[in-house]
């Protein structure tokens, strides 16, 4: 590993940048997620100076291109696609040397030790210290056959003495609960858990991040943040979008793989959790482990009162017209793939017994939302407000996108003098409360992978136990043929949904 | 119309003293307040203004008891202004730029002795707040393990800034972190462009030379080289600069003073009296 030197001018200085040196290896470089997402986040980083000084970046995929070709390919994805500064001048130079590229197959083990020899050069020439992270953003198909030629090639963890080696995978990991399973079974068999980083970008959210400040660094949510007080748990994430160019994965996929399986069950756990004994990565996957131990997957026969699901038809986003889900581009005509997933399930514990969690997810529907919102109990008597005011439950909202922020409603006296009862929001914005917006998620994600910080990242028997909950609702999906499109573009989702729960939140 | 109940987490007093300065001094205040809930007082002795005890009482009276009072200094000068003595007694944190005034090494010292006096007003210099990137930059160097092992051979150091209190500054961080006296490093500083905005640093051992230059040019870059034994690629980084408002805002939210900051300030102030002498 490599040595670590204390360097006294660092002392008392507030910076955020990563220590350790280190080449990332991108998977999957000429893809979609890496123009996007990842490439922007990482010359943003740059920018801020967070990456580390001995930095390099190596794109591994099969179009072709050779390094100045690559180069000039990061150019102009972040002429386009960079969210800070663009890539210009003396900064876009001193980056751009850190650039290689390697033309692969990834089947073929050669490729992979050119990609060796690019690795020993850059910790030669760039002094990365031997710090490799490795970045799956390919398809999930080619997961295992990318961890096995690793191996082969001699770029696996037990093969680098010099120093760390890691790997981060892309959701979704695995299918349904035996392919998770799998490919679990090929990680393991190179990588230990604590160099495994299965990204789940929600995670990387600001206002995610900030539901265990809400709940653990205030007093006054944690004795009321249970069955005592609260009715029930609502966790949307609502798009407007359609599967926007990704009909063939999404097809493949659906609404509860895509995102309740991952997401929407990671917020859960937020919202569920015991407070953890200290801020370390495992204390806290602990705690959220825990929650989905609490919870029971549905016997099958139940799985119709447990869950619904539903598939866009054409309809009006933003007063345009939409197609249906079955007409768009690399989607099966016939396709019985679901765009819309709601779920109720309970957390079989002290805490939550008997506290119903309704969960939903689904594209082209109203509004573009993702929220958790915590309704608690009517009040235990009633003597305030005149007979025909009513009198709603509090309910906190912790908003993750559009709008990130967190808000109360409750009841206030109307003022004059009768005692008319009026709801009352009280909003807190993290735009304007902090006066800066947050960062991206990949961002942070990326930069403590480097650091080798878990926190914010999956782990395995998380991911086991949340496949465990939602298979007996693929199996019964499965089994059944659904009667799809059952909701319009642009509409609240599917009727059927009001069946499960019949006070969702207005999208 | 009644205004909305606000919150208040501070009375931000702001001492003015230059009338062609007054109306940005208020907007920026504002804009500060608008994030940070505050009662902002105005303290304008561009003109007639009574005695400093006479402002010190004025003021005073327009205070919010049980928060902190923020005085930003925004006057032409700070130690040879008998308001600036007058206004601390109210303050519990003085935030003041060491760039602005007349700049001169006297008055810098001058004012650094009275940081140093422990008063129970904490201080917080804009001049010092803003070298954090530099910081930042010379410390990249020897995050390489490599170079790390030169730092205690460093034998000279020049520094080019536009204005004192951020050569001394930097020379003060610099020789706090590494235990140099004015007899144990030659020491260079160099006056050159705006004030407030240093150009370059380079630290010399016998082997090596570490240079951080503002690159203006390609806009606001540092380029970080290495020559000699222990020579490496160049290495360019974005210079944050940060705005004032920005500035004060890192000010008044920093919980006081800082041990670095202390430090530095005796170091400074070690080779301040050792270059009059």
């Amino acid at each position: 590993m490599t040595a670590t030197v204390p360097n006294p001018l660092r002392e008392g200085l507030d910076t955020q940048r990563i220590s350790d040196p280190c080449t990332i290896v991108f998977f999957g470089a000429s893809g979609d997620l890496f123009k996007r997402m990842l490439l922007p986040s990482i010359y943003e980083l740059r920018q801020r100076g967070t990456l580390p000084t001995n930095f390099a970046l190596v794109g591994f995929a099969r179009s072709q291109y050779d390094d100045d070709g690559f180069r000039a390919y990061c150019k102009a994805q972040l002429d386009q696609f960079a969210y800070g500064a663009k890539p210009d001048g003396a900064m876009w130079d001193d980056f751009a040397k850190c650039i290689r590229y390697v033309t692969a197959d990834f089947g073929d083990t050669s490729h992979f030790e050119a990609l060796k020899q690019i690795l020993d050069e850059n910790d030669r020439d760039l002094k990365t210290g031997g710090n490799r992270l490795f970045y799956l953003s390919t398809p999930p198909s080619v997961f295992p056959g990318i961890i096995d030629q690793l191996q082969k090639a001699g770029l696996d963890p037990k093969s680098n003495a010099k120093g760390w080696t890691r790997i981060v995978v892309e959701k979704p990991f695995g299918t349904d609960l035996a392919s998770a399973r799998a490919l679990q079974t090929e990680v393991e068999k190179v990588f230990d858990e604590g160099q495994v980083y299965r990204i789940d970008h929600y995670l990387g959210k600001e206002p995610v991040q900030d539901i265990m400040a809400l709940r653990f660094a205030n007093v006054i949510f944690e004795p009321i943040w249970n069955r005592n007080y609260v009715q029930s748990v609502q966790i949307t994430a609502a798009e407007t979008l359609g599967v926007e160019g990704r009909g063939g994965y999404y097809d493949s996929a659906g609404a509860l793989r895509d995102m309740i399986q991952n997401h929407v069950m990671n917020l859960l756990a937020l919202v569920a959790m015991e407070p953890p004994a200290t801020a370390d990565a495992d204390a806290i996957r602990n705690e959220k482990f825990k929650v989905f131990a609490s919870i029971q997957p549905p016997a099958l026969a139940d799985v119709p009162k447990m869950a619904v699901r539903g598939q866009y038809d054409a309809g009006l986003i933003d007063g345009k017209p939409v197609p249906s889900y079955r007409t768009e581009p690399d989607v099966n005509p016939q396709s019985d793939t679901e765009t819309y997933a709601a779920v109720k399930l309970f957390v079989e514990n002290w805490r939550w017994a008997g506290v119903p969690f309704y969960l939903r997810s689904g594209k082209r529907l109203a509004r573009k939302v993702s929220e958790i919102a915590v309704t608690f109990k009517n009040i235990p008597h009633r003597f305030y407000g005149e007979n025909t005011d009513e009198i709603d439950p509090n309910v906190l909202v912790i908003k993750i996108q559009p709008d990130e922020g967190v808000s109360l409603r409750f009841e206030a006296k109307v003022p004059g003098q009768k005692s008319h009862i009026r709801t009352v929001s009280m909003d807190f914005n993290y735009g304007t409360g902090f006066g800066v917006q947050s960062p991206p998620a990949y961002e942070r994600l990326i930069a403590d992978a480097m650091r080798g910080d878990q926190t914010l990242f999956t782990r395995w028997d998380a991911v086991q136990r949340a496949w465990e909950i939602v298979t007996p609702i693929q199996q019964s999906w499965q089994n059944a043929t659904p009667t799809f499109p059952n909701y319009g573009a642009g509409s609240q989702g599917p009727h059927g949904a009001n069946q499960l729960f019949d006070n969702w939140r207005t999208l | 119309m009644s205004s909305p109940a606000q919150a208040a987490t501070m009375t931000f007093v702001v001492y003015v003293d230059d009338a062609s300065i007054l109306a940005e001094a208020r907007e920026r205040a504002q804009a500060l307040i608008a994030k940070h809930p505050a009662r902002l007082v105005m303290v304008d002795a561009s003109g007639p203004h009574g005695t400093p005890e006479e402002l010190q009482s004025h003021t005073h009276a327009q205070i919010v008891p049980d928060v902190p009072t923020v005085l930003f200094w925004a006057g032409k000068e700070s130690v040879r202004d008998p308001n600036f003595f007058t206004l601390n007694e109210l303050a519990d944190v003085l935030v003041l730029d060491s760039s602005r005034g007349s700049g001169d090494i006297g008055s810098l010292r001058q004012l650094m002795e009275y940081f140093s006096a422990g008063r129970r007003t904490k201080v917080q210099d804009l001049a010092y707040l803003r070298l954090a990137p530099w910081q930042e930059m010379i410390a990249t160097f020897f995050d390489d393990a490599e170079l790390a092992e030169d730092l205690g051979r460093i034998a000279s150091v020049e520094i080019t800034a536009g204005s004192p209190a951020e050569q001394y500054y930097l020379l003060g961080w610099l020789a706090s972190r590494l235990g140099w006296t004015p007899q144990s490093v030659a020491v260079g500083l160099h006056a050159k462009g705006k004030p407030r905005r240093v150009y370059e640093v380079a630290l010399a051992s016998a082997h090596s030379t570490y240079r951080a230059k503002l690159e203006d040019p390609k806009g606001p870059v540092v380029c970080l080289t290495v020559e000699g034994a222990h020579a490496r690629e160049q290495h360019c980084e974005t210079l944050h600069d940060v705005a004032v408002v920005a500035l004060v805002e890192q000010a008044i939210l920093r919980p006081g003073t800082s041990d670095v900051y202390r430090a530095t300030l005796d170091a400074a102030r070690g080779f301040l009296e050792h270059f009059a002498t």
